[in-house]
């Protein structure tokens, strides 16, 4: 049985092209204007920015799915009940890609945060768009649900809100203060945990401390949250940082890299 | 969304809407940075702390962390410093927020007013409920019978565990029934026997290189699973997966083997590393008993384990029973011999749940033994529990009668000669009235509708039982039978000490704490136990004389010890030292207490002429119920990696996990291709799978990664249960959950 | 609580919200914060032994914060106070008059404001800079 999106996704890839092609340049959002007027250095060393990404490695990887979890509590992720998921797909903004027949490799996939996101270059409002910081970032509020980043990700990777989120019983009292729950009617996405790096950031910033590749490695809450260790989050600028080592391995590979997405989520291949 | 409507909920839309309507100022509808929530008291504005604590969704306790704003719990996350997880957590352990805010919990005491599984209830004060529940009790202890009190405990390993087996030791029943039959007793009878303590293997994974799993559930969903997970974190293990249904989790090899075929294939390893020399014969000359002859207690010669095994169980014996080919157990024995650090470990509810079930696990433990794997290179020694110091109760003459009658499940009777637990005979033992009538049942920690297979008898027995109390958080099927439901504090609400899943060469006692104060009118059970032994007083309450159970806990460990576990959220790194053995060797291949504990059975003359090795007893094929003909396949029903005993149906995130393709809510039927052919089955049909007592709707889900005349289904949902027939090891009493033959046909 | 009394007793806004040089944010004070200089009399107003009856009791004090962010705003104390250098009446009201504790929320500032502020003062203009 295929997902209600799946068929979705694989027409989606021979469309990226096309999207891609026509999109590119055409799309001002507010927001970028506004970023490029932004003078205030970034807080990273040496004052270039940081670009962030993340390492996952797949032949430590359990596929226990307990980043998936752990994504949903972090970011107010609602189940959607036995009722909706029939007729659309659960959010998981930490998915799991299921098995090719035949294989066993199920593969973790966040948002890829592309260095080149097609989705950014289709959202008409300015609701998606690239941080400073190398976040493939959407801000709720702007998002009016058009879609066309979903039909733009190639990957799969963006969720449209069907119904009013949901939580047992009504009761929000587990949400998370530090992230916004979503309506009805708009896109969400990964956000590698943006509101966590914002904090740790400040804090140093604050402390007057320096702020370490190692107090990053594990900062999203999928990599909080993994048992073996299997997902590496930190600045791919900083040629130092343990990030960008393990990007550079020889086991490292993205997903559709003919897409020209260039992901800034690579994974490390199993060995035999 | 009752109480909260979607503005307090959504800000987002609501100021999308706002700003259109060019509303400037009206910031109230969209305040929605903290919604006014009822779980808040206790919180202070802004407030936000980290409690320590210990995860209470399976028996592994892990160590947690929750991330608690005014007052509420808004995050789980693994403690790093705590041994058996270092820092991470499973998706099962992060989901207990949804139990905790479910809006289903069940808020006060309640009885039954109706008739039973009518449903109807009137809300009662803990006064009133404890009032009535020693009452009832009392009238059975003043008739001198209280071993007509019988409590199903679905609990292990906690020091409310420990206060029931006091309580009824002063109240004088001996009918304190665990689950073990039903989860790891195949494995921790092995253990027990072997090793003289009872409790899973502990294994020393720092060292090994290579794990050889039993059962697919060991690295998806046991109490040992994040052990293993955490292992892999530090050391990249080759991992061998012997199972009939291919893991979700991450393996190098799996070995499809045949139903109920683990034991023969752990004899037949065995049998080449005997044969080639390939086993630790340091190991075994030094610690090990009844690998070569042997002299028993009464200094008779006896034939060790080496003979029995030389004379069979050569791989092309065994590849009928286990479905491996011959050069496959050649090829695995010597990767096992050669890589020499290597753990086997049986899983807690796959490899021993068979017919076989205590001969498997004896045979698995066998294995490591040979190896030499039970000092620093493998599975070393077993889980050591923490015990309460509490003084010793005070037991009357009422109660030494009662705890001297036989237990109602039969468990160290000749109906089950060597098991310690066997909560599948309850309801026949409830039927009967045999051997004495149940007056009381008091269902804790398990619902054995839902939990385990037999529900009619099961339906039966309730009805049955004049007083049915379910101490539980929500209101599940058994609850729906009760004449009095408790609601019991989640974990996250609630104080206890927990002993975690086994390292080796220490010991690791977790601490629960109260994470947030209970959101509904509810207790936990170890206050209960305390206050009903106050309400029935004498010898019994003088046996529990603390005001609460809070109470309890600090008089049962050193103070120091306490503050310590507060402040890290348990205790470890303690040399295990002291623990006292039963046994002079530390491995015993033929089990002394395996030839005594059968020494006065009705199967003592059977023993001692048909067993091959005293203590030891033999290896037999697996038994299925059902008719070959008429159930052309086995069930294999598993422990997923979202499995929770009882609970997935609280946990909604559990159930949505992206662990399958499609839908994630239907209950599937896993099936191999080839099979599916032979059937006339398509991937995503509708398909009715039946046993000889029940029957399951179920989608079609076509897999090579399921052996070739099995059908694998997930435990946890749908009526999966009740196709099993609760058939059982004779020895042990271990269930046999993969003993059931099915047909699976389309629905049309 | 009367924060003028407070005030003009040389207090500091960081004395009672302690979060607003370090936190996100300024929080409330605890009942023991109270304590450290009520568990003494410290005037003759007729509410002030109160203090002492809650504390007595075992109980907090219901604090009711006022000024809440929208759900998708974050706002950080420390970040404005402690590395920018502002303070607390650029955005609240001047507190050493108001005789009480705050009966309505004090700040109503528009995005716009915000956005102004960011830019005359160069901060970050990255919408995940404030939105969450």
């Amino acid at each position: 049985m295929k997902r209600a999106d799946d068929d979705a996704r694989d027409s989606r890839r021979s469309l990226l092209a096309a999207l891609a092609a026509s999109a590119a340049g055409a799309i001002t959002g507010c927001t970028r204007a506004m970023a490029a007027e932004s003078a205030e250095p970034s807080n990273a060393p040496s004052g270039r920015r940081r670009n962030w990404g993340m390492v996952i490695d797949l032949d430590r990887c359990a596929r226990c799915a307990g980043c998936v979890v752990a994504c949903q509590q972090e970011n107010n992720v609602p189940p959607l009940g036995p009722d909706v998921a029939a007729r659309t797909r659960p959010i998981h903004w930490m998915d799991f890609l299921p098995p090719a027949p035949g294989s066993f490799a199920a593969t973790p996939v966040p948002c890829m945060h592309c260095e080149d996101p097609p989705c950014v270059k289709v959202c008409p409002v300015g609701a998606t768009y690239k941080s400073e910081e190398g976040i493939t970032a959407q801000i709720w509020e702007r998002c009016i649900g058009c879609r066309y980043c979903m039909v733009a990700c190639p990957y799969g990777r963006r969720y449209f809100n069907w119904s009013e989120p949901r939580w047992p019983g009504g009761d929000p009292s587990s949400l998370n203060p530090d992230v916004a729950p979503r309506p009805r009617g708009v896109v969400e996405k990964c956000t590698l945990c943006h509101h966590r790096i914002r904090a740790v950031v400040e804090r140093a910033r604050v402390d007057e401390e320096p702020l370490t590749d190692e107090a990053l490695r594990r900062l999203p809450a999928c990599a909080q949250s993994c048992p073996v260790q299997a997902i590496t989050f930190g600045d791919l600028a900083d040629s130092e940082s343990e990030v960008a080592r393990l990007a550079a391995s020889p086991r490292a590979m993205r997903l559709l890299p003919e897409a020209g997405t260039r992901p800034k989520v690579i994974y490390l291949r199993e060995t035999k | 969304m009752s109480r909260f409507g979607r503005r307090e909920l959504l800000g987002g839309a609501a100021l999308a809407g706002a700003a259109a309507l060019g509303c400037r100022r009206s910031r109230d509808p969209y305040r929605i940075d903290k919604p006014p929530v009822p779980g808040g008291r206790g919180g202070r504005a802004g407030e936000e702390r980290w409690v320590l604590s210990t995860c209470a969704l399976c028996d592994a306790g892990c160590g947690i962390k929750v991330r608690v704003v005014e007052g509420r719990a808004v995050k789980i996350e693994g403690n790093p410093d705590h041994p058996v997880n270092l820092g991470g957590l499973c998706s099962r352990g992060q989901a207990a927020l949804q139990a905790l805010y479910h809006p289903d919990r069940v808020r006060s005491p309640l009885r039954r007013i109706g008739a039973r599984g009518e449903g109807k209830w009137r809300p009662i004060s803990w006064d009133e409920a404890i009032g009535e529940l020693a009452g009832k009790l009392g009238k059975l202890r003043a008739a001198g019978h209280p071993e007509r009190l019988v409590l199903i405990d679905g609990e292990t390993g906690t020091f409310t565990h420990d206060l029931w087996a006091r309580f009824l030791v002063a109240f004088g029943s001996p009918n304190h029934i665990g689950l073990e039959s039903a989860r790891a007793a195949g494995v921790e009878l092995a253990t027990l026997y072997t090793q003289g303590r009872y409790g899973l293997p502990a294994c020393d994974l720092a060292r090994g290189r290579l794990l050889l799993a039993m059962g697919t559930d060991l690295l998806e969903s046991s109490g040992q699973a994040m052990r293993f997970l955490s292992w892999a974190r530090l050391v990249r293990p080759h991992v061998v997966c012997v199972s009939p249904r291919r893991p979700g989790c991450r393996f190098d090899e799996w070995i499809p083997i045949a139903p109920g075929g683990y034991g023969a294939l752990a004899l037949s390893l065995a049998h080449v590393l005997v044969r080639d020399g390939l086993v630790d014969r340091e190991f075994l000359r030094e610690s090990v008993l009844g690998f070569s002859g042997w002299r028993d207690q009464a200094g008779v010669e006896q034939s060790g384990f080496e003979t029995l095994i030389r004379a069979a169980y050569a791989p092309d014996q065994t590849q009928e029973g286990t479905g491996i080919a011959a050069a496959t157990v050649e090829r695995l024995a010597h990767a096992l011999a050669k890589q020499r650090r290597v753990v086997v470990a049986a899983s807690d509810g796959g490899a021993t749940a068979a017919s076989n079930g205590l001969a498997t696990g004896l045979a698995i433990a066998a294995l490591n033994a040979l190896l030499g794997n039970l000092e620093g290179g493998g599975a070393a020694g077993a889980q050591v529990y923490a015990v309460p110091q509490w003084e010793a109760p005070t037991v009357d003459a009422i109660a030494a009668a009662g705890t001297a009658a036989p237990r109602i499940d039969g468990a160290g009777t000749a109906a089950c000669p060597l098991g310690r637990s066997r909560v599948q005979a309850v309801p026949a033992a409830i039927a009967q009235s045999n051997p004495y009538p149940v007056e009381a049942l008091f269902l804790h920690g398990t619902d054995p509708l839902t939990a385990l297979p037999g529900r009619q008898e099961w339906v039966a027995a309730l009805h049955q039982v004049p007083f049915l109390v379910r101490a539980t958080s929500w209101l599940d099927e058994s609850a729906w039978q009760a004449d009095l439901v408790l609601p019991e504090s989640l974990p996250l609400e609630a104080l206890d000490v927990v002993t975690c899943a086994p390292p080796a060469g220490e010991w690791v006692v977790g601490l629960r704490q109260p994470v947030v104060t209970p959101l509904q009118d509810t207790r936990q059970m170890g206050d209960v136990i305390v206050a009903l032994a106050a309400g029935l007083g004498g010898s019994v309450g003088r046996s529990l004389p603390w005001k609460s159970y809070s109470d309890a806990v600090a008089t049962s460990l050193p103070a120091e010890t306490l503050a310590e576990m507060r402040e890290k959220g348990g205790r470890w790194n303690q040399p295990k030292t002291d623990v006292p053995g039963s046994i002079p060797y530390k491995f015993e291949i033929c089990s002394q207490a395996i030839a005594s504990r059968m020494a006065g059975t009705a199967d003592a003359a059977h023993a001692s002429q048909a067993w091959p090795c005293k203590g030891l007893p033999p290896w037999t094929p697996p038994r299925f119920s059902g008719d070959p003909l008429q159930f052309p396949l086995h069930l294999l029903p598993y422990r997923p990696v979202p499995f929770v005993e009882n609970g997935i149906r609280f946990l909604p995130w559990l159930s949505e996990l992206p662990l399958v393709s499609g839908d994630p809510w239907p209950v599937r039927a896993e099936i191999n291709p080839a099979d599916a052919a032979r059937f006339g089955l398509a991937d995503g049909d509708q398909v009715l799978v039946e046993s000889p007592i029940g029957s399951c709707k179920a989608v079609a889900q076509l897999s090579d990664g399921v052996r070739v005349g099995v059908v694998a289904m997930a435990l946890g949902r749908g009526a999966v249960v009740d196709l099993v027939v609760p058939d059982e090891d004779h020895w042990s009493g271990v269930l046999a959950w993969q003993g059931t033959r099915v047909r699976v046909s389309k629905v049309s | 609580m009367s924060h003028k009394r407070h005030i003009a007793k040389a207090m500091k806004c960081r004395a009672c919200h302690q979060g607003v040089e370090g936190e996100a944010r300024a929080s409330f004070p605890t009942l023991a914060d109270c304590m450290d200089c009520h568990k003494t009399p410290q005037g003759q107003e007729p509410a002030e032994p109160e203090v002492r009856a809650f504390a007595a009791r075992g109980q907090e004090l219901a604090w009711v914060q006022l000024n809440r962010l929208p759900g998708h705003v974050y706002f950080s104390h420390a970040a404005h106070v402690t590395l920018d250098h502002m303070g607390c009446e650029e955005c609240h009201r001047d507190m050493s008059a108001v005789n009480q504790a705050l009966g309505e929320a004090d700040v109503h500032l528009e995005m716009s404001e915000c956005v102004a502020c960011h830019r005359s003062e160069q901060a970050s203009l990255d919408c995940l800079a404030c939105h969450k």
